[in-house]
C-alpha cells in the first residue's frame, strides 16, 4: 500500500508494456511510481519532482540511459539509478554512470525490487 | 495483465477500469494518470497514437481510451479513435484538446474534453455511470 512517504521510482522505457508491468509491480510494493516514456520525459520528471531512484533502459526511442544518468548527475540530483537491457559496453559504461546496472532483460520484476532495496539501504 | 485491485478503500472504485491514456505532454499525461490511479483504475500510459495502436494490435484489452488529439508520429488522436470505433467497439473513448478552436466529430467519441480538464477520474467516472455530462469540465 502506497503512503504518503513511499519513495518514488521512475521507471523510464520506450516500451510501454514492460514500462507498465514493471510500474505496476513496484506499485504493488508500495511504491509511488512515475512512468517515462523516453529521455525528455525523464529530465522533465526529475525537475519537477524528488525521485530516489531511477530504472531506466538504455535504449530509449530519444536518447539512452546513459544519457540520462548523466543529466541527473550534471544536475546534482540524488537519484540512484538502475540500467536494464543488455547491450555490448554496457556494464563498462554503466559502471561510471549509474549504481547498479545493467539487469539483463528480461529480469524478474523481484531482482529488480531486490535491487532497489538495496540500494536504498545503502543510501540510507 | 489483470489489474491487480485493492478494494474497500474509500474513493476507490469497486469495478475498477484500464484505461489506455495517450498524451505526449508529460506532467498532463501523469496528472491524469495519478488521479485515475488513486481510484483504483489502472492506467497504461503512452505518449503517441501509434504507440497506443500497437498496444491494441498485441490485443491487449482497454475499458477506456483517454487521448490528447495532436500528438507526434504518424496518426494523431483522431486516427487512434477512429481505430478503436472499427476494431474495438467495447471500448469507450474521451478524447481531449488544449486548442480551444478545435472541435470533433461526436461519432468517434462518447466525451470531448477540453484541457485542463479538472476533476478528470469524476468525469470519467461519469461516462461509465451513464451520467449526462455537458463539456467534462465540471
Amino acid at each position: 500500500m502506497q503512503t504518503e512517504t513511499a519513495e518514488t521510482i521512475l521507471v523510464v522505457s520506450s516500451d510501454a508494456l514492460q514500462r507498465s508491468a514493471v510500474a505496476k509491480y513496484l506499485r504493488e510494493c508500495g511504491y509511488r511510481v512515475i512512468e517515462a516514456t523516453g529521455l525528455e520525459d525523464a529530465k522533465l520528471s526529475v525537475e519537477h519532482h524528488t525521485v530516489d531512484v531511477i530504472v531506466s533502459d538504455v535504449a530509449m526511442r530519444d536518447g539512452s540511459g546513459f544519457d540520462l544518468s548523466t543529466h541527473v548527475r550534471k544536475q546534482g540530483g540524488e537519484a540512484q539509478v538502475v540500467l536494464t537491457q543488455s547491450l555490448s559496453r554496457t556494464a563498462e559504461v554503466a559502471g561510471d554512470l549509474c549504481e547498479q546496472g545493467p539487469l539483463d532483460q528480461p529480469y524478474h520484476p523481484q531482482q529488480l525490487l531486490d535491487e532497489i532495496r538495496r540500494l536504498r539501504a545503502m543510501r540510507s | 495483465m489483470i489489474p491487480a485491485y485493492v478494494g474497500g478503500r474509500p474513493g476507490v472504485d469497486a469495478s475498477p477500469i484500464r484505461v489506455l491514456l495517450a498524451e505526449d505532454e508529460f506532467l498532463l499525461r501523469m496528472d491524469a494518470a495519478d488521479n485515475l490511479r488513486r481510484i483504483g483504475w489502472e492506467v497504461i500510459e503512452v505518449s503517441s497514437a501509434d504507440e497506443a495502436m500497437d498496444l491494441l494490435r498485441y490485443g491487449v484489452k482497454f475499458d477506456l481510451l483517454l487521448t490528447d488529439i495532436d500528438m507526434p508520429g504518424q496518426a494523431n488522436g483522431i486516427d487512434l479513435a477512429r481505430h478503436v470505433r472499427t476494431h474495438h467497439r467495447g471500448m469507450k473513448i474521451a478524447m481531449m484538446t488544449g486548442d480551444a478552436r478545435q472541435d470533433v466529430d461526436q461519432r468517434f467519441c462518447d466525451l470531448f474534453l477540453r484541457k485542463p480538464v479538472w476533476n478528470v477520474a469524476d468525469t470519467l467516472r461519469a461516462l461509465f455511470k451513464g451520467e449526462p455530462h455537458a463539456d467534462g469540465n465540471g
